[in-house]
């Protein structure tokens, strides 16, 4: 297969700034880089507006309350007169974990 | 002792990750690059890329992703390190001031759970509404990403698949919906899941696809309007949004596909890398439905072309691509609409030098001047190469005449040629004569001007003005002319006085004759005017009137002196005269009885200096303040131990000195410090910079003997010469006296029906000569697999890729591949020594292979090869057979120590040129290294940490003396001194032990106890004892630091381990934890947490090592904080008593200790 004299799937790249690489010369005989950044030394105390923190609950008992409680919806949506007995269970459920 | 100093001399070039955003600010587009645990920051910008900031954080980064939430236009960048320290960072203002905040940081790590072997991978919502973790099997952990609230709580939720090669979340969906891939008994599964934030749990499977490949490893999420994703298998890519899919297998990926960069923000082209350096383009093709919506049609591939092996790359901007490489040199590329005359469509721009991995290396002298130079192997596969590390800069000679006695030389512009803005002549001054040489493109010949004084020394000669020569000797100051070259003018000292010292620029002049000082100007480009005249208290012994005006720095050929300095006898001062009255302004005293030689203000990076030679060759130098010129800031260094001369010259538009003396060197301004490196030649006498047609960009250096023209290296610390081998190189070792080098190295071959074909020429391929050993000949037969053991291949399949392995013998000079030699098939060459042998005189390459059959769970034959290089041949001298692999060989007294399998054995040298067995040591896992000191060895296993050995000379046998209890997993080892010893382990830390001789019990002699422990964060892969500055500059120096051992890292990193005394280890570790306390690391995470020895089953605090790299930083530091960490800090004075340390006293300190690198 002969390749084509221009490659469609390259026509079109994006561009975000026209300009950038237009005046991008190198010497041809060093290609090599040798420009290295300053090092950035912080030395402003800059308080974190945020913390990360994983939850404490175990993935085991969140489940088992969610099953529960969805449970329970549905019985108390099927039978509103039983009342106090989520109290019962739930210090057996943790008990039992 | 137990107090080491560990710094980095190179820092790691490895590319590990990179992104590209609106960073900075959000009309900047940048690219960020991580290295290990460093961040680099650059700008995208018309002349190319910007570096702005290099960003150190305390810890491995594991993932790095940019992310734009809501309706901010910068971007937020989210990093995870190996040690799960999550943090988003954001930059505020610019230049100088930039500032990295840490908006979001915490530990996400579990008490917990089983670390995934596929890595950690962290995915960001496309809608910015979660982070997704996979950090360990069966879990998915979530950071909901709220801006508004203090605490962000993090959850964790079951996933049942447990096997995940790849995970990613999709677009355009109502919930956070991730799609994976997983792996099971049956094969490999793609499948999507929707998570529930409320429930904190996947609701549902939206689709799914059972037993796609069973090599897909990747998933690319394509944007809205398509949706769905992309998974890259080993032969196939597959298109797949739920409703529909297309799956192609394009027959030009033959290899693994590793990452990907998307093109188009709308994900209709993304680019592609694989293992072996292919760049590919991937188009969806698209289709529109009747009903306006938009689905993939077709999935094209092609080739771009060849780059280094990318490990990430990332598309920036008019079509060029960043690709960052773990095992060769990262890369700026262009990609071309129009192919080349190879059919690529790829062009590369830049690119940046990695050494990484450092897979061995070794210190040696070439040069012969007492300096060190590191030659790694370095890289992998096609990217494989040696690097010539040196500490300094070099000369290449380009021309050279013998011609002796030389006092001074200068380039002029004489319009010889026709063209005047290029050197065409040097003069050279002798006693009582001076000469011309006109260069003829790269001839020279000796011609004559005739405006020119031949009979008398000339102590200055150069262009001034527009087109005039100055020229001044003992008796005058004269003017030629360039057009005519006669005579224009001249002005004679008052009353036949002799001129000694001169100094002189474009427009001014200044000359001495004993104490009386003349001032002229030229004026009308014709004549000199003598514009003021003083005495002063002693002779000069040099004088200087370079421009420094701050504004000036550009155009310094017209710019005018304000100032000048001399340098007097007697009173051994350095003083600052106004101009033109001549009015002494500053005297600075230099005390002692040495006389300044030379004299220079120079300009380094806009800040004005003062340096002064003087005749024993140390070097003074002060800033000057810009306004008022006052000197501030004495320093003193010695640079070598004769008279200096200082000389300016300029390289890539900065400026630099050179200092002229037994120990040449340059001096050059770095992160506004200045360096001193030295240069590759003994002795240099005078200099000067030569810019002609035939030499542009040249310096004419002058010897006793001789006047050589030479190009100059770049001006750094380190410089690094490349040897491209195109295959990995694994181990190296040189030989003195065949001058030469034995690189092992593997290439990869290809099974094909007629035999073995190397997939790409390299250095084994196209070696001057080769040979093979050969299973026929040898003293054991190859084993071959015994599932099918016919065919060319040693019973591989057609097709498949097998490692053959080759000893290269190397020259040390041109580094020409001067033989190759192959091993047998399935024979991996693994260690490697140059040695002498018993009595016998010739040295030997000894190398240790192993026999690996794949069916075996360890190698369990090998050989011991001596090969001898000589006369252009190499001669396989003797040949052992042992039982395993052979992972080290260590010269031991003209006998041979190797590790073989989980023993390590001595080998003597039989008269019969026959190695013999002596005796052995059992109780290893896998001897894996081997070091000696004297009669000890040290022993580095697999997982059992460090054991000690003693050979007894007289029974003939080892000895365990003791041994390390730990369960370390080493990756190199070495002997610091008798009784301490280092170790480097896989978990990316190293330790320290000491043998305890005194101890009361046996018990207690027999236990290496730890007394060192520092977390690297890179794994070491060699320790060499050496350094790589020369002998004599750590002998100047004030810190006591005694022994040094460089090593080599993964990640491309030298780094340097040498000890301290107790005392001067305190004082150290008290300024590390000022400077911990002063500097606000990034990410929010402790020094003392970072540096803390850490592997999967432990983490203790360090104790024992002085983190250099933080310590150095002091020199970095703004002066009110560099007094912040000296305040109240106490020091030796070095009579015993203590004192209050000065911010000058621990400059000069650190200074000291940067020096040892």
């Amino acid at each position: 297969m002969k390749m084509t004299a221009t490659a469609d799937f390259l026509k079109g790249l994006p561009c975000y700034n026209e300009n950038n690489f237009t005046r991008f010369h190198s010497d041809a005989s060093s290609k090599v880089s040798v420009k290295r950044p300053s090092v950035y030394l912080p030395t402003k105390e800059y308080p974190s507006e945020q913390i990360i923190v994983t939850e404490k609950t175990n993935i085991l008992l969140r489940y088992l309350h969610q099953q529960w409680e969805r449970k329970n919806k549905k019985r108390e949506s099927a039978n509103e007169v039983e009342e106090g007995g989520s109290a019962k269970k739930r210090p057996r459920l943790d008990t039992s974990v | 002792m137990a107090h080491n100093y560990v710094v980095t001399a190179h820092k790691q070039t490895a590319v590990t990750s990179c992104v590209t955003g609106n960073f900075t600010s959000s009309n900047d587009l940048n690219l960020i690059v991580a290295k290990n645990y460093r961040l680099e920051i650059y700008l995208v910008t018309p002349e190319g890329l910007r570096p702005l900031k290099e960003v150190g954080i305390y810890g491995k980064i594991a993932v790095m992703k940019l992310y734009k939430s809501g309706n901010d236009k910068k971007d937020s960048l989210f990093i995870l390190t190996a040690r799960y320290n999550a943090m988003i960072l954001e930059c505020s203002g610019e230049g100088e001031n930039m500032e990295i905040i840490t908006r979001t940081q915490g530990n996400v790590a579990d008490k917990i759970g089983k670390p995934s072997e596929t890595g950690i991978i962290a995915i960001i919502d496309p809608d910015c509404r979660v982070i997704g973790l996979r950090l360990y099997d069966g879990l998915l952990k979530i950071i909901p990403l709220e801006k508004d609230s203090s605490e962000i709580k993090a959850y964790n939720i079951r996933i049942e698949e447990l096997c995940i090669q790849d995970i990613a979340f999709l677009y355009g969906c109502a919930n956070p919906t991730v799609v994976i891939i997983h792996q099971d008994a049956h094969g490999r599964h793609v499948k999507t899941r929707e998570i529930s934030l409320r429930d904190k749990e996947f609701a549902k499977t939206s689709w799914k696809q059972d037993n796609v490949e069973t090599e897909a490893s990747m998933l690319l999420p394509v944007p809205e309007p398509y949706g769905g994703a992309l998974i890259i298998g080993q032969e196939s890519i597959t298109y797949h949004n739920g409703q529909n899919y297309v799956t192609i297998a394009p027959p030009i990926i033959k290899s693994t596909i590793t990452c990907y960069g998307k093109v188009d923000p709308n994900g209709s082209r993304y680019l592609l890398g694989d293992l072996a350096g292919h760049l590919f383009m991937l188009v969806l093709e698209k289709e529109e439905k009747m009903d306006g919506t938009v689905t993939v049609r077709d999935i094209k591939i092609e080739l771009l072309g060849e780059v280094s092996i990318p490990e990430c790359l990332t598309y920036l901007d008019n079509g060029v691509v960043f690709i960052g490489s773990r095992f060769g040199d990262s890369q700026l590329v262009k990609l071309n609409v129009t192919p080349d005359e190879n059919n690529s469509y790829v062009t590369v721009m830049e690119t940046f030098t990695n050494l990484a991995p450092i897979v061995d290396m070794t210190i040696v002298d070439l040069d012969r001047q007492g300096q060190g130079q590191l030659v790694t192997c370095s890289g992998a596969y096609k990217e494989g190469s040696l690097r010539i590390i040196r500490n300094g800069i070099g000369i290449h000679e380009q021309a050279s005449i013998d011609l002796p006695g030389i006092k001074g030389i200068w380039a002029l512009k004489m319009g010889f040629s026709g063209n005047q803005s290029v050197d065409d002549s040097v003069v050279l001054s002798f006693v009582g004569q001076t000469r011309v040489l006109m260069l003829n493109g790269e001839e020279m010949e000796e011609t004559e001007i005739p405006g020119l004084i031949a009979d008398q020394q000339t102590f200055f000669c150069g262009n001034v003005g527009k087109d005039s020569v100055l020229q001044i000797t003992t008796g005058s100051v004269r003017l030629i002319s360039v057009n005519t070259k006669q005579k224009l003018s001249d002005w004679t000292p008052p009353d036949g006085k002799m001129l000694n010292v001169v100094a002189c620029n474009h427009g001014q002049v200044l000359c001495a004759a004993g104490r009386d000082l003349y001032y002229l100007e030229m004026e009308d480009d014709t004549q000199v005017i003598l514009k003021s005249h003083v005495t002063l208290d002693y002779e000069v012994a040099c004088l200087d009137l370079t421009p420094i005006s701050v504004t000036s720095q550009q155009n310094t050929s017209i710019a005018k002196a304000e100032v000048c300095a001399v340098g007097l006898w007697t009173d051994i001062s350095a003083r600052l005269l106004k101009l033109p009255t001549l009015e002494e302004f500053h005297k600075e005293p230099l005390g002692g009885e040495i006389i300044p030689r030379s004299i220079l203000m120079a300009l380094f990076e806009g800040t004005p200096y003062l340096l002064v030679a003087l005749g024993d060759g140390s070097l003074f130098y002060f800033s000057m303040n810009p306004v008022t010129k006052l000197l501030g800031d004495r320093k003193k260094v010695t640079l070598g131990t004769q008279p200096t001369v200082l000389r300016p010259f300029r390289s890539q538009s900065t400026v630099n000195v050179f200092a002229c003396s037994d120990r040449p060197t340059v001096i050059y301004s770095s992160n506004h410090k200045l360096v001193f490196s030295n240069v590759n030649l003994k002795e240099v006498a005078h200099m000067c910079p030569l810019n002609s047609e035939a030499y542009p960009d040249s310096l004419v250096l002058a010897t006793d003997t001789a006047v050589t023209i030479g190009t100059i290296d770049e001006i750094q610390k380190l410089h690094i010469r490349t040897v491209p081998l195109g295959e990995s190189p694994r181990r190296i070792a040189y030989q003195e006296n065949t001058q030469t080098f034995g690189v092992i190295t593997s290439r990869v071959d290809i099974v094909e029906s007629s035999g073995l074909t190397p997939a790409r020429q390299s250095a084994s391929t196209q070696a001057q000569s080769v040979s093979s050993s050969s299973s026929l000949g040898s003293a054991i037969k190859a084993p071959v697999s015994t599932r099918d053991s016919c065919g060319s291949g040693g019973g591989a399949e057609i097709g498949q890729e097998i490692e053959v392995y080759n000893l290269l013998i190397v020259d040390q000079h041109s580094f020409a591949v001067l033989h190759a030699h192959q091993f047998m098939q399935n024979e991996y060459a693994l260690s490697i020594v140059s040695t002498r042998l018993g009595d016998d005189v010739n040295p030997y390459y000894v190398v240790g292979t192993a026999l690996v059959v794949p069916e075996e769970s360890e190698p369990k034959q090998g050989r011991i090869v001596l090969f001898q290089w000589s006369d252009g041949k190499l001669t396989t001298v003797a040949e052992k057979e042992v039982k395993g692999a052979c992972y080290s060989l260590v010269d031991f007294n003209a006998k041979i120590l190797a590790a073989i399998n989980n023993v390590v054995r001595l080998y003597e040298w039989t008269a019969e040129k026959e190695l013999r067995l002596e005796c052995s040591n059992f109780n290893h896992i896998i001897a894996l290294y081997l070091k000696r000191k004297g009669d000890f060895i040290l022993v580095g296993d697999l997982m059992r940490s460090i054991t000690l050995l003693q050979y007894k000379t007289m029974e003939g046998s080892f000895e365990e003396m003791a041994r390390d209890s730990n369960p370390n997993w080493m990756s190199a080892v070495e002997i610091l001194d008798d009784d301490t010893f280092l170790g480097a382990e896989n978990s990316f830390n190293l330790f320290v032990c000491q043998k305890d001789s005194a101890a009361t019990t046996e018990e207690e002699r027999q236990q290496l106890t730890e007394v060192g422990r520092f977390h690297l964060g890179d794994m070491v892969n060699v320790f060499r004892h050496g350094s790589l500055v020369m002998d004599h500059a750590a002998e100047t120096l004030s810190t006591p630091t005694q022994g040094c051992v460089l090593f080599g890292t993964v990640h491309g990193a030298i780094g340097v381990v040498t000890q301290l005394p107790t005392e001067f280890y305190h004082f150290l570790s008290e300024v590390q934890t000022r400077m911990a306390r002063v500097i606000k690391p990034v990410g929010k995470i402790e020094h003392s947490f970072w540096r803390s020895f850490a592997t999967e089953r432990k983490v203790e605090p360090c104790e024992g090592f002085i983190d250099g790299d933080l310590i150095e930083s002091f020199l970095d530091l703004s002066s009110d904080k560099m007094k912040e960490v000296a305040n109240g800090l106490q020091m030796d004075d070095g009579s015993g008593m203590k004192r209050e340390a000065t911010v000058e006293d621990i400059i000069k300190l650190i200074e000291d200790l940067t020096r040892i690198h």
